[in-house]
């Protein structure tokens, strides 16, 4: 090890409040010991910590605003339900109820409302969101009417595990459609690959037809090969939208479609 | 020890519920306020947070976790509130110019600095770099908690804080002019809000 090594390591270390999952690590204990014999370091790590200790001071000093205490523990009083009842969830329910009327899987019943053990968000709420991210969407990261293209530069953007039903075939499915390009998105802090497709004469040049898909590992309460399918809702603009989520190994798969589509999974290609 | 009636039971999550609020909220929100750079929302995303530990909470099992429940879950709707406003993650954030190379702060005159300037300090640093430097300043988070929040390697989190911290530096010392030496303290009277 040397200085700049052992400088690195203790970046986020300061010595008058070194806690003990970071002292029981090998390299920082070395570093440390590396620090105690080194004149030169030590007054580093001493500056280093002075200045840590004035930051965290300062910024110790913040105050919330006035009331904010408050505010939080009577608004949990109002809120406070049995686990597992989060507002996004009742919300969308809600919404699916209210909008489309009828939800065409008892999954509320079953799976979804049940399946948030863990600390994790669930397909519902990922829906939701994915649908929100489409209607608000303004621009793509890759705009391609190449399938390949397309498929081909989401690998080498580090995505993982990209829909490989995607192909020429998928855009003459249902209908004659063009691909239009794609984006990552970023949810929970897991990446989401969006794919878009137009269909010729499409209103005002949407795209009316996404493939979105996520590691599997970041929504709880899909089974593998469980599809949950929707009829139609309307979001806030009034554009119509159907929906079908399902879990294939590693991945969930979310189809986007708008207009009335008794099975929105049929509109990708199998086999 | 006899089983507990609902209510019972209920009373007993409020009162540890205002205890988590008490013990954690005022962090959460200086947490939210760096991400956020505004007041109001970071209060909104503060209150936010705790009203889905209020309807979530009982998903977690361990209470020794709850802070970085907390936390995570603050991250989660700020990232997500983002995306509602159209403004998405860009992915190579870390990669972003960096900005010019300015002469660290001084001893002195950073202990001359008050809350606010520091804060706007911090709020300065490119997001990639704040939120691991504001887990590590304002709750002295371990590496390894700031990389479960953040949910990245430990060796992210020490480059980031590195990295951080020497954009920290020349951030104060950009907003230190040299008006602000010890003993000639400027009064700010600028809300933190940006």
């Amino acid at each position: 090890m040397n200085r700049d090594e052992a400088r690195f390591l203790l970046s986020g270390v300061s010595a008058d409040r070194l806690d003990g999952l970071d002292r029981s690590d090998p390299q920082i204990r070395d570093a440390l010991e590396f620090v105690a014999n080194d004149p030169e370091l030590r007054s580093w790590f001493e500056a280093s910590s002075r200045f840590d200790g004035t930051i965290s001071d300062r910024l110790a000093e913040v105050e919330p605003p006035p009331g904010l205490r408050d505010s939080i523990v009577a608004g949990m009083r109002a809120s406070h339900s049995p686990p597992g009842r989060g507002r996004r969830m009742f919300l969308a329910a809600v919404a699916a109820v209210l909008t489309a009327g009828v939800i065409l899987t008892a999954f509320l019943n079953r799976g979804g409302l049940d399946s948030t053990e863990g600390n994790g968000p669930t397909f519902v709420e990922f829906e939701a969101d994915m649908l929100e991210a489409i209607t608000g969407l303004d621009a793509l990261d890759h705009r391609s009417a190449d399938p390949k293209d397309i498929l081909s530069w989401l690998r080498r953007q580090g995505i993982e595990g990209t829909p490989e039903f995607v192909s020429a075939e998928t855009a003459n499915v249902d209908g004659e459609r063009n691909f239009v390009g794609c984006k990552i998105l970023d949810w929970e802090g897991y990446r989401v690959s969006l794919i878009c497709l137009r269909r010729g004469g499409n209103r005002k040049g949407m795209p009316d037809l996404h493939f979105l898909t996520i590691p599997a590992e970041a929504i709880q309460g899909l089974a593998p090969d469980e599809l949950i399918a929707h009829l139609p809702g309307r979001d806030a603009s009034f554009r119509q939208w159907s929906t079908a989520i399902w879990r294939s190994d590693d991945l969930v798969h979310l189809v986007v479609a708008e207009g009335n589509h008794p099975d929105p999974r049929s509109l990708v290609p199998f086999g | 020890m006899a089983p507990k009636t609902p209510s019972e039971s209920m009373k007993l999550n409020s009162s540890l519920l205002e205890s988590l609020v008490d013990e954690h909220y005022a962090n959460l929100y200086r947490f939210a306020l760096s991400l956020a750079r505004n007041e109001a929302e970071a209060a909104d995303l503060t209150q936010q947070t705790y009203f889905q530990l209020a309807t979530r909470g009982g998903q977690i099992r361990d209470m020794k976790k709850a802070k970085s429940w907390l936390f995570t879950t603050l991250r989660r709707d700020f990232l997500r509130l983002r995306r509602q406003t159209g403004r998405f993650l860009s992915i190579d954030d870390e990669s972003a110019p960096e900005p010019a190379a300015a002469e660290a702060v001084e001893e002195d005159t950073l202990r001359a600095a008050d809350a606010t300037l520091v804060m706007e300090a911090l709020m300065e640093v490119r997001e990639v770099f704040r939120e691991s430097l504001a887990l590590f300043y304002l709750e002295d988070m371990s590496y390894r908690e700031i990389a479960g929040i953040l949910d990245v390697p430990i060796g992210t989190v020490m480059s980031r804080i590195s990295r951080g911290k020497q954009e920290l530096r020349g951030r104060l010392s950009d907003t230190m002019s040299g008006d602000c030496r010890p003993g000639n303290v400027v009064s700010l009277s600028r809300s933190a809000a940006g």
